[in-house]
């Protein structure tokens, strides 16, 4: 059994106890070729003024990317998000700066790159978020999904505040089976495992 | 604002004077000092010798109502540098000095023995004091002793051990609201010229003083609103600034691939998440800190806070992301309650975090200690502070500390230790390192837009030449904002909101009956920056003092396996407007 669904139910107020693993990287599926721009749009479900107002940094591997809607995804991509930054690094790595040229050796151009992927095709790439990202896209991600190895997901569940919010009737489903907190061990059930596909939904 | 006090303080007693502006009319923050120094200090002495002089100077729109208008400008021929240095600090000392009447302070003149000397002013005058009780106290001391006199209604520039010794690496406390020594003059080794003067501590008391008036009072309101609005409303200055304070940077530099680790060895640091502005600024919450706070009354972004231990008590102020850096991921250190002890020894002792962070770097490079260590680290910063013949070599600075010990990767330009940003990364700000008169400084660079001022014509991004025109344009504009008084930070705004741009000019023009344009602006940027390129000439600078290290253009950064290579003949083209 790999990547297994496992849900788990939330006060709105506790989301920000998967922000840390937000920051650091969480796995994401995709289509190959699609374009970051189409992704956080159409993917995710964020609106076109959020997409401009709020996304103000954008890096692909690393680089400092500029045109959303041509730079694209690929397997085994690592893309970040940020809000606007401070400090003259923090204004050049903006998208479309007006410093873009003090970093022209790092930006992003993939609009030609050659792929040698399907467009289409399923992918896993990584999606950081930082700062105000992780409270802004978090829940869009949260809700979605994301991938995360087996043992960052016990070690998330394991915290002290999980397990109360666990004994407080939160409730953690597996491939749509309820969990019973007590009787059943999650670390057993999940010891075949290598990563699981975790969904974080906020009460309503 | 209009007078100049001079402490000499040649002879048994020091002296004191004051006289109007006269030729410095009109000048205020770094222009005032760079044009003082420019004039009265012979560029080829020595910097601890009785030629120098140390001025601090409040900008233009200090002890006004104008926001974010505190920041005091020190200026003197650098100790670190061998050039002219305009440091800059936070904290109350420029609204205090500017409503007690001061366009700047001047100490000058020959120390006669060792005495040490406090100085008070307030509204009833001005009073030089010996008092050898001072001697090798730190600035939390120097505070328990005074912050009665001054909490209320003052402020203390001090010194602390490491400028008594007269290091090289040595700072000027400016104290905060709170009346804590957590603002400095950090960078150039200001400490050091005061400490060679003989002036442990300078205690202003504004008791009596009042908020100064525009020439416009209808204006300047209506500007300071825009302008306080401006701020408000704009991402950076009215959201990251306030929620995460600089270190929000932290991750993004790294993840950029810029921030230098290991001595500027790697453009990325594997335990970043432990150390970034997000795990800083929820620590700090957990334990019932403030991660939102002003270094000045006044202050509408408020980037500072309080870093506490797990039990609740004070540490030190929120270490910024400068700090941060340069004590953890530029060490490989990655604990925050590390980096914070670290932080309140410098600014106990008075150290410019980046230099001291920098030492211990090439310091690890060199065997004396190992990457991560932080206990050891920390101890090298005690013998620093208690002036060990260890720490006097590390006092000395980032460039000492490498020749001491054999070490060729010294992240210095002109002397002074480069910030937390690898210029390999980013080669535009690398031109301002390289080209600037301070020396590795990431503040020459930092202001307004080339498109708002329009400073040099437009500026073609996809130009090579364009990082060279950019790093002038900046380096233009932020000597002028550096003698307004306004915190830099308030570019960001000023960056997207032209019209917070213009509610700048506004306050400037209310405040004293102008009618400045951009242009008028650019041309005082201008001004300043001919004023410091003179006084290095003079002091033996040349253009070969306007490069990076080589090791920058030799050795590839990892992750993007890139170089600094910017050429000579471009880099000496910044000054050519």
């Amino acid at each position: 059994m790999n990547n297994p669904t496992l849900d788990l139910t939330v006060p709105e107020e506790q989301l920000s106890l998967f922000f840390p693993p937000l920051r650091q990287g969480v796995g994401i599926a995709a289509r190959s070729g699609q374009t970051v721009h189409a992704f956080l749009h159409q993917d995710l479900g964020l609106s076109l003024k959020i997409i401009q107002s709020r996304v103000q940094t954008v890096f692909l591997n690393g680089q400092p990317a500029d045109e959303l809607n041509t730079a694209r995804l690929a397997a085994g991509d690592v893309l970040t998000l940020s809000a606007a930054m401070p400090g003259l690094l923090g204004a050049c790595m903006r998208v479309d700066s007006p410093y873009a040229a003090m970093r022209d050796s790092l930006s992003q151009d993939r609009a030609e790159q050659q792929w040698n992927q399907a467009k289409g095709e399923t992918i896993r790439f990584t999606l950081k978020l930082f700062n105000f990202m992780a409270a802004e896209v978090g829940p869009y991600v949260c809700k979605q999904g994301m991938i995360l190895d087996k043992d960052r997901v016990l070690d998330l569940l394991e915290t002290s505040t999980v397990q109360a919010l666990r004994a407080d009737g939160a409730q953690l489903i597996l491939d749509g089976r309820p969990l019973n907190p007590v009787q059943e061990s999650l670390s057993a059930l999940l010891d075949q495992v290598d990563t699981v596909f975790l969904r974080i939904v906020c009460e309503q | 604002m209009d007078t100049i006090l001079r402490i000499d303080v040649s002879g048994d007693q020091p002296k004191t004077s004051k006289e109007p502006l006269g030729k410095y009319a009109g000048l205020g923050g770094r222009a005032l000092t760079s044009a003082l120094i420019n004039a009265e200090v012979p560029a080829d002495c020595h910097p601890l010798g009785p030629e120098n002089k140390l001025v601090f100077a409040p900008g233009l729109l200090s002890g006004t109502a104008a926001v974010n208008s505190g920041r005091l400008s020190v200026g003197c021929k650098s100790p670190l540098t061998g050039g002219i240095k305009e440091s800059n600090s936070g904290g109350q000392g420029a609204q205090i000095l500017a409503r007690l009447g001061y366009a700047a302070i001047v100490l000058e003149g020959e120390r006669s023995g060792d005495d040490l000397y406090l100085v008070r002013i307030s509204t009833e005058g001005v009073r030089v004091e010996k008092d050898n009780s001072l001697k090798m106290l730190t600035n939390y001391q120097l505070m328990e002793k005074f912050k009665d006199e001054y909490q209320k209604n003052g402020c203390m520039l001090s010194i602390g051990t490491a400028g008594e010794m007269r290091m090289a690496n040595s700072t000027v406390a400016v104290t905060d609201p709170e009346g804590r020594p957590t603002r400095h003059a950090g960078r150039g080794g200001v400490g050091a010229v005061m400490g060679s003067k003989g002036i442990k501590a300078v205690i202003l008391d504004g008791t009596g003083t009042k908020t100064l008036q525009p020439k416009d009072p209808e204006a300047f309101k209506a500007a300071n609103k825009a302008f306080g609005e401006g701020l408000k409303k704009h991402a950076v200055t009215g959201e990251g600034l306030p929620a995460y304070g600089t270190n929000v940077l932290t991750n993004i530099i790294n993840e950029a691939g810029g921030y230098p680790t290991y001595n500027f060895q790697s453009g990325r640091y594997k335990d970043i998440e432990k150390i970034s502005g997000e795990t800083q600024a929820e620590l700090e919450t957990s334990r019932g800190g403030n991660p939102t706070h002003g270094c000045h009354r006044g202050c509408v972004m408020r980037c500072s806070g309080d870093f506490l231990d797990k039990d609740g008590n004070f540490v030190s102020k929120q270490p910024e992301y400068e700090t941060v850096w340069a004590h953890g991921g530029n060490c490989g250190i990655c604990d925050l309650d590390a980096i914070a002890k670290l932080d309140f020894l410098d600014d106990d002792y008075g150290l410019d975090t980046i230099e001291m962070g920098a030492t211990i770097g090439v310091a690890m490079e060199a065997g004396l200690l190992e990457f991560g260590d932080a206990e050891g680290a920390i101890k090298l910063v005690q013998e620093v502070g208690q002036g060990t013949p260890m720490g006097r070599i590390l006092g000395s600075g980032t460039a000492g500390t490498a020749k001491a010990f054999g070490v060729e990767r010294a992240p210095v330009v002109k002397g002074q230790a480069l910030p937390a940003y690898d210029p390999r990364a980013v080669k535009g700000i690398g031109v301002t390192y390289a080209t600037s008169p301070m020396g590795g400084d990431h503040t020459a660079g930092y202001a307004v837009t080339a498109n708002i001022l329009k400073v040099g014509g437009e500026v073609d991004p996809l130009k090579p030449e364009g990082q060279v025109e950019l790093s002038r344009n900046l380096q233009i504009a932020t000597a002028a904002v550096d003698s307004t008084g306004m915190c830099l930070f308030i570019a960001f705004a000023v960056l997207d909101q032209p019209e917070t741009f213009q509610a700048l000019i506004d306050l400037l023009n209310a405040c004293y009956g102008l009618s400045l344009s951009a242009d008028d602006v650019t041309e005082l940027g201008k001004s300043i920056l001919k004023n410091e390129r003179d006084f290095n000439e003079r002091a033996g600078f040349t253009k070969a003092h306007d490069r990076l290290p080589r090791y920058f253009m030799r050795e590839s950064l990892e992750p993007h396996k890139v170089t600094f290579d910017v050429p000579d003949q471009e880099l000496d083209q910044v000054f050519n407007w």
